[in-house]
């Protein structure tokens, strides 16, 4: 395999984008992306991920604050100048060029000769898997091959920095999970530094070394899929990433880094994540009940939904609903009757107030 | 010609979308002028200018001491008549295709690490080729029909249209050669029409998806818009001079020879008077003008009628041969005016329709001159009303007459508004089918005013033209602010670009 990486961190150093006068798209983040990882941008449509995502590419240009691509400072190169390249949401394939006059796009304007062009253009469709449509045109292509070839497009450049915007939202929900491992595959055996864009949170945690959580044009949290999922830093993540139950609770008694907390006649004991005692929240997943326990909370189920693999429940509880999933297909709950529920040991979370 | 206003209007395009420019909407508002514009004035606002008693031949031959000369009468003067008239439609047409090029193709060639101009030269130009090939297709067109601006300028520069109009009302009445001519035209333009297929070929332009384009285009190479503001802006000063002129000349008594502001042309066209019998249309215009404005208000809801009829037929219903039908309809767009007009002629000069000289041919060439915009009108946007819509109407208990008086005919109002501005100010306008067609009972305006030029009563002529532009610019006022917001011109783009 002829196509290397050339991986380089990248780093935003108190990055502003304001649009026109007063429209702050991104305001003031920090943010270091390593070398050879996978970091996805996640947030709801409008935090800012996508133009986050243009500013590495050039594509917009910060109002303030400096970025970084390896050693170099970036901030003001224009992204024909920038070692990075892309994967559109649209792909962006060329209508009137040939799949491989669109894999070679880029490498005729980065001083290869004409064959040396060939033969990166061939390596790049083989790695993707369409050896031999290199004579189709997009147009003939189904949407997988076309995003495929939109990477190969991207690859053979080699470039620094590789960025995916959206790429799975226009493929049918089968070749998702499919088309991101691919992805996920190349970048781990080329070792590229892969910054990707997503506003859904299973493809986030599926594929990324590092999750960056946006709202509202900063930064809510950053960290391994497996910390976002367990030790969300607030609400909003808490409830982003996976379903959370936001459940109100009283810390009765802190022991060490162990809180125990009370919630009606729940007893519980959880992580205190330095607080200390008085009033707080918990965040309890779908799947971290216990139903029909001996002891706590009663609830009475106000819907139940079989989907298949598990039972869906509605409960509602005196603080409010709450959203139960259940894998005991066999047994499942009435709607209208009394239930006592419980909470998993492991699982439940207390969120830091703010 | 079609080189020429294809070039200069992807100028205009690209200032107005792509470049920091301040004044685009006074310049989308000058592409307005030529629709509603008959196509001789310009070529007379030219005589005006720089004819041998004009204004700026005046003002050389006195600086300098030159004879004045006929440079303008002939292949000079109708190509820069034209090259005025023409461009903005042109520029209708690219604007359209300009902005339809997808922000995320251009964007995408940035971060592949092709330069601003590469990338124009890579990505932008071809993908706006259909577009330049319409633009293009329809200036030759539209050019090789044009009847008024050689009649005007021409001198000795006999173009094939003239040609056809001379045999025709000419001494030699001649209809077989005016016939033969017209042949010639039609290949032309049909010739025209077929390499315009072939140039685009089987290549597809068109992005392949749809979603998530939320991009912004890209600003012009500074090496290109340089030049190219330069040129708009040279051109639009041009256009505009061009306007002030029909305007003053309307209002002098004698151009170059005496210049004392009147308004004597007005008079002798449009004078009243009032007396016991009511009002007296005393001026020599009054009877093609009132005729013009009746045909105009005739045709154009016939035409938007049979446009949203054709165009039901072909979105909504399946028959065999609907393709050649549909291609059908657009060629009489491709056709010369002056080709229709000697066809009809010599088809309805005979029994069994014996209708040359009446009204009712003008109305009947207006209708199918003009309906390819309210079909192309009519299927914009009945493609985009889904059949569900009918469905869901019939199904809450409306009948079908119901569900299209009540559901479909609101839903269409900009297409049909759409349809009767244009087919009536094309009716105001139209010279090149309408010559042939007109009689002494039923002499429309445009013919009229040829008339008055002929006779080099230019004043008159003039001072008709601007009248005929002032009615025009308030009907397409009126109506824009009966659709609101939504724009005539873009629509416009949009049913003549799939020509």
């Amino acid at each position: 395999m002829s196509i290397n990486a050339k991986a380089a961190p990248v780093s935003f150093r108190n990055v502003t984008k304001v649009y026109g006068k007063d429209v702050v798209a991104v305001d003031d983040i920090n943010l270091e992306i390593k070398a050879g990882k996978l970091v996805t941008l996640l947030g709801p449509s409008g935090c800012g991920k996508t133009t986050t995502l243009r500013m590495i590419a050039g594509l917009e240009i910060a109002t303030k604050g400096t970025i970084f691509i390896g050693d170099q400072d970036v901030t003001l190169l224009p992204a024909t100048d920038r070692d990075v390249s892309m994967v559109f949401q649209s792909y962006a394939l060329f209508p009137h060029m040939s799949v491989m006059e669109n894999v070679s796009y880029g490498l005729g304007f980065s001083g290869f000769d004409k064959t040396e062009t060939r033969d990166r253009a061939q390596d790049g469709l083989d790695l993707v898997g369409l050896k031999g449509f290199g004579d189709r045109l997009p147009s003939e292509l189904s949407g997988g091959q076309q995003q495929r070839v939109a990477v190969a497009r991207a690859l053979v450049l080699e470039p620094q920095v590789l960025l995916f915007d959206e790429p799975l939202s226009n493929l049918d929900a089968k070749l998702r999970r499919q088309v991101r491992e691919d992805i996920r595959d190349i970048q781990q055996n080329l070792g590229l530094t892969v910054v990707y864009v997503t506003h859904d949170q299973e493809e986030a945690l599926a594929v990324s070394d590092e999750i960056v959580v946006m709202r509202n044009a900063s930064i809510a949290q950053v960290g391994h899929p497996r910390e976002l999922y367990d030790a969300p830093a607030d609400r909003f993540v808490a409830d982003f990433i996976g379903e959370a139950n936001i459940i109100p609770c009283e810390i009765t008694d802190v022991q060490g880094d162990v809180a125990h907390i009370r919630m009606g006649d729940l007893l519980h004991r959880l992580p205190a994540r330095g607080l200390s005692q008085g009033p707080a929240t918990i965040a309890v997943r779908p799947t971290r009940f216990k139903l029909d326990v001996s002891e706590g909370l009663s609830m009475n189920v106000s819907k139940a939904t079989y989907v298949g693999s598990r039972m869906e429940y509605t409960l509602e509880a005196s603080f409010g609903q709450v959203f139960v999933v259940s894998e005991d297909v066999d047994n499942p709950l009435a709607a209208g009757t009394d239930v006592t529920v419980g909470l998993d040991s492991v699982g439940p979370v207390l969120l830091p107030e703010h | 010609m079609g080189l020429i206003t294809t070039v200069l209007g992807l100028i205009f395009a690209l200032v107005v979308t792509r470049s920091g420019f301040r004044f685009k909407r006074g310049l989308r508002a000058l592409t307005v002028l030529p629709i509603i514009t008959p196509p001789f004035v310009i070529g007379l606002a030219l005589i005006l200018l720089f004819g041998l008693s004009g204004t700026v031949t005046v003002w050389f031959s006195e600086l300098f001491g030159v004879q004045p000369t006929r440079w303008l009468y002939g292949l000079p003067g109708v190509l820069i008549a034209q090259t005025l008239a023409f461009t903005p439609i042109a520029f209708l047409v690219l604007i359209g295709v300009v902005e339809g090029v997808s922000p995320s193709m251009e964007e995408a060639a940035q971060t592949l690490r092709a330069s601003k101009w590469q990338v124009f030269r890579t990505v932008s130009l071809p993908l706006m080729r259909p577009g330049l090939a319409n633009a293009f297709l329809l200036g030759f067109i539209e050019s090789m029909a044009d009847f008024g601006n050689p009649l005007v300028l021409g001198g000795n520069f006999d173009v094939l249209s003239t040609e056809i109009f001379f045999a025709i009302v000419g001494a030699q009445y001649d209809q077989g050669q005016a016939a033969v001519l017209a042949m010639v035209l039609l290949f032309f333009t049909l010739g025209a029409f077929y390499a315009q297929r072939r140039w685009l070929g089987k290549k597809s332009y068109t992005t392949v998806s749809g979603k998530g384009d939320s991009g912004v285009h890209p600003h012009m190479p500074t090496a290109l818009s340089i030049p190219v503001l330069a040129i708009a802006m040279i051109w639009a000063a041009f256009t505009i001079v061009v306007y002030l002129m029909i305007f003053y000349g309307s209002v002098v008594e004698l151009w170059g020879v005496n210049n004392t502001l009147t308004f004597k042309h007005y008079g002798t066209a449009f004078s009243l008077r009032f007396d016991e019998e009511g009002i007296r249309w005393t001026g020599a215009a009054w009877d093609s003008f009132w005729t013009t404005l009746k045909i105009a208000a005739i045709a154009a809801p016939l035409t938007a009628i049979v446009g949203l009829v054709t165009a039901y037929l072909l979105t909504r219903q399946t028959f065999a041969g609907k393709n050649a039908f549909e291609f059908g309809t657009m060629l009489s767009f491709a056709i010369p005016g002056t080709v229709i007009g000697v066809s009809y002629i010599l088809a309805f000069n005979v029994p069994p329709i014996e209708i040359t000289g009446t009204g009712i041919i003008l109305v009947v060439s207006f209708i199918f001159r003009n309906m390819p915009v309210g079909v192309r009108a009519g299927i914009a946007s009945m493609s985009q009303l889904d059949k569900s819509l009918d469905e869901s109407s019939l199904t809450l208990g409306a009948n079908s007459w119901q569900t299209f008086r009540k559901v479909i005919l609101p839903l269409l109002r900009p297409a049909i508004l759409a349809a009767l501005v244009y087919s009536f100010v094309r009716a105001m306008t139209a010279i090149s089918a309408v010559i042939f067609l007109v009689s002494a009972e039923y002499n429309m305006a445009t013919s009229y005013i040829i008339g008055r030029v002929e006779n080099n009563d230019y004043g008159l002529a003039i001072a008709y033209s601007t009248t005929l532009i002032f009615v025009m610019l308030c009907v397409v006022l009126a109506m824009q602010l009966i659709v609101g917001r939504t724009k005539i011109g873009r629509r416009m783009t949009e049913s003549r670009s799939n020509v």
